[in-house]
């Protein structure tokens, strides 16, 4: 036992600055969650997807806007470009991909490996953590979404017969649709993402499950659906409900033959309340997943 | 309360605290708390410390009791957790990380500002600065034990809860963290640590509680928990000259449970070590014999620990 003993001055000292308390955890998580989606401060290879899904969502944008500057000089109409609701056909189901991958990898690890701890003994709540890498992945799927959706405004812009200054001022508009319609997409995919990341221990098992739901799914409940009788089923066609909102928003028709609510008969207004529904079952399957994190 | 289960001034106070899962119960009733210096909790696996070191770090709430840091429940008051600093059993590190930058994120979480001086200072306490910017996941096991002592430290906690801290440490890292952990008790922190390695335990504790299915078994030091057990004879080492003849003496005595004689010394079952002590210089002179050596054999941390589990 010790009753003496010399001790060596190790040079610790107190902390006497600030403490930012808990708005300071959230940041850190945030910031940390958005390297970790990233791939930064990590292997090469793990940059490849997350960096490769961004530039095939972005690319055709680029082109875009590239043909917006110098077609616009050549007589190219706005109309020979895709329209910002189509868009989202092309930007969709990579944000879909890139939340299963990146929703997995922001929460499984942390409870497999056990690094759940370095939060756990923080002052931090289950709240904090859950919100601040929801937070994260929500920043870098709505910039993903939305910088396309911006050169595509511009691109537009540059192709316009009405003037450059012009078309963005009247078609501002459209930017404000196409962030409702980006905010409709993280809510019909996020919160399932998160559940299915919080109930699996696999990173690729839970990518996998989440983008099955969802691709899976609409072949599923269309052959039902269009056989007549089902037509509830209709309400099961997880990757279609987000399409027909969107379309909705823009007043645009992207899918000639209906999506599947449509096809079974249901309003814009159900598939949103579905999306809303769907949303908070998740968010309460993560909540309670999580509850013993304090 | 005057057990010593129970100091003055506790930071961490534990009130008939119980913990089941299901039909198992893995902490039963406990009562204790812990002030400053260095608190060791021992118990064999599946003793229910760790579950109790849970409590404490409001990672898991009582089924019944409270337990409170500061006078805080720590489950409902996030901010209270400043004051307390985990060190979990578990590689709880992010391998891709360097030590740095491991540690400044554990700052950041606790909302410390001047990261960098803190986890450079925290670096510097656990000898790793020259290790500072190199991954964890290229570190020993022992290097990430340093590294998790140092994200704890970091913050500065009047709390310390170390499970298993040295866990995978060379003995040159195991003495260097000991004397930190001494270094932090000497300045006033509350530091408990949950060990397996009774040696290190007894080498830094000033207080052992010992858990036995989860209930507390013992408090105290050690030498006075081995007192406490009246039950258990006394087990006690002679050596000297004409040692049959001290032996057959010996034998007669009624709290004289059992005489081993051996070659060099002989082996004393007794079950008052004080009054035999106290006998034990008469009886050599009657007989003109000369003791070298009166050396009790069980009042070591695992003879204690062994005879609790037993119990």
């Amino acid at each position: 036992m010790t009753s003496d003993g010399y001790l060596y001055d190790l040079g610790y000292q107190p902390y006497e600055g600030e403490h930012l308390g808990r708005s300071g955890a959230r940041l850190a998580i945030f910031r940390d969650g958005m390297r970790k989606v990233l791939g930064l401060r990590r292997r090469a290879r793990t940059k490849f997807l997350p960096w490769g899904l961004f530039l095939i969502g972005v690319f055709p944008a680029v082109v875009f806007i590239g043909i917006g500057v110098i077609g616009g000089q050549f007589g190219v109409e706005e109309d020979t470009l895709f329209g910002h609701s189509e868009y989202f056909e092309l930007s969709g189901p990579i944000a879909l991909i890139f939340i299963a991958l990146a929703s997995a990898e922001l929460l499984i690890p942390d409870r497999v490996e056990g690094t759940i701890q370095v939060y756990a003994s923080r002052p931090l709540t289950t709240a904090d953590y859950l919100g601040s890498k929801a937070a994260a992945l929500v920043a870098l799927v709505a910039g993903f979404m939305m910088l396309p959706q911006l050169m595509l405004w511009l691109g537009l812009g540059g192709l316009s017969n009405d003037g450059f200054l012009s078309y963005i001022t009247s078609h501002i508009d459209d930017l404000g649709r196409a962030a409702l319609a980006t905010t409709v997409y993280l809510a019909a995919y996020l919160p399932i993402a998160f559940a299915v990341a919080s109930l699996a221990n696999r990173t690729s098992a839970a990518a996998g499950a989440f983008a099955a739901a969802f691709f899976g799914t609409s072949p599923l409940t269309a052959a039902i659906v269009d056989q007549g009788g089902f037509d509830i089923v209709a309400l099961g066609a997880l990757e279609h409900h987000p399409r027909y909102v969107r379309d909705w928003i823009f007043d645009a028709n992207n899918n000639p033959q209906g999506w599947i609510p449509e096809r079974a008969g249901y309003e814009p207004i159900v598939s949103l309340i579905v999306i809303l529904a769907i949303a908070a079952i998740s968010i309460f399957v993560v909540v309670r997943r999580y509850r013993n994190l304090r | 309360m005057t057990t010593p289960a129970f100091v003055a001034d506790p930071t961490v106070e534990v009130d008939r605290a119980s913990k089941w899962f299901g039909q198992k119960v893995a902490v039963s009733a406990v009562s204790c708390n812990f002030g400053q210096g260095i608190t060791g909790l021992l118990g064999p696996n599946g003793a229910g410390k760790t579950t109790l070191l849970r409590l404490i770090c409001g990672l898991a709430s009582p089924s019944e009791g409270t337990v409170t840091v500061l006078g805080e429940n720590l489950r409902r008051n996030p901010d209270a957790y400043r004051q307390l600093s985990l060190v979990p059993e578990e590689d709880a590190v992010y391998p891709q990380m360097t030590a740095r930058q491991y540690i400044e994120y554990g700052a950041r979480l606790s909302g410390l500002t001047n990261v960098a001086d803190r986890a450079a200072d925290a670096l510097r306490v656990v000898d790793l600065s020259g290790s500072a910017d190199r991954t964890l996941g290229g570190f020993s096991k022992g290097m990430r034990q340093r590294a998790k002592v140092a994200a704890a430290l970091v913050t500065d906690p009047q709390i310390l809860i170390l499970d298993e801290p040295l866990n995978g440490t060379d003995p040159v890292q195991r003495a260097h963290l000991i004397e930190v952990f001494r270094r932090l008790a000497a300045d006033g922190k509350t530091v408990i640590v949950s060990s397996h390695v009774l040696a290190e335990v007894e080498r830094m504790a000033d207080r052992v509680l010992a858990m036995v299915d989860g209930k507390l078994a013992a408090a105290g030091d050690v030498v006075s928990i081995r007192a406490a057990m009246s039950d258990i004879p006394f087990r006690v080492r002679i050596e000297g000259d004409h040692l049959r003849k001290l032996a057959s003496e010996l034998v007669a005595r009624s709290d004289v449970a059992a005489v081993e004689v051996g070659k060099d010394a002989i082996h004393i079952e007794a079950e008052d070590l004080s009054a035999l002590g106290r006998d034990i210089a008469v009886i050599a002179r009657d007989l003109d014999m000369r003791l070298t050596a009166f050396q009790p054999e069980d009042e070591s941390l695992e003879s204690v620990f062994r005879y609790l589990v037993r119990r």
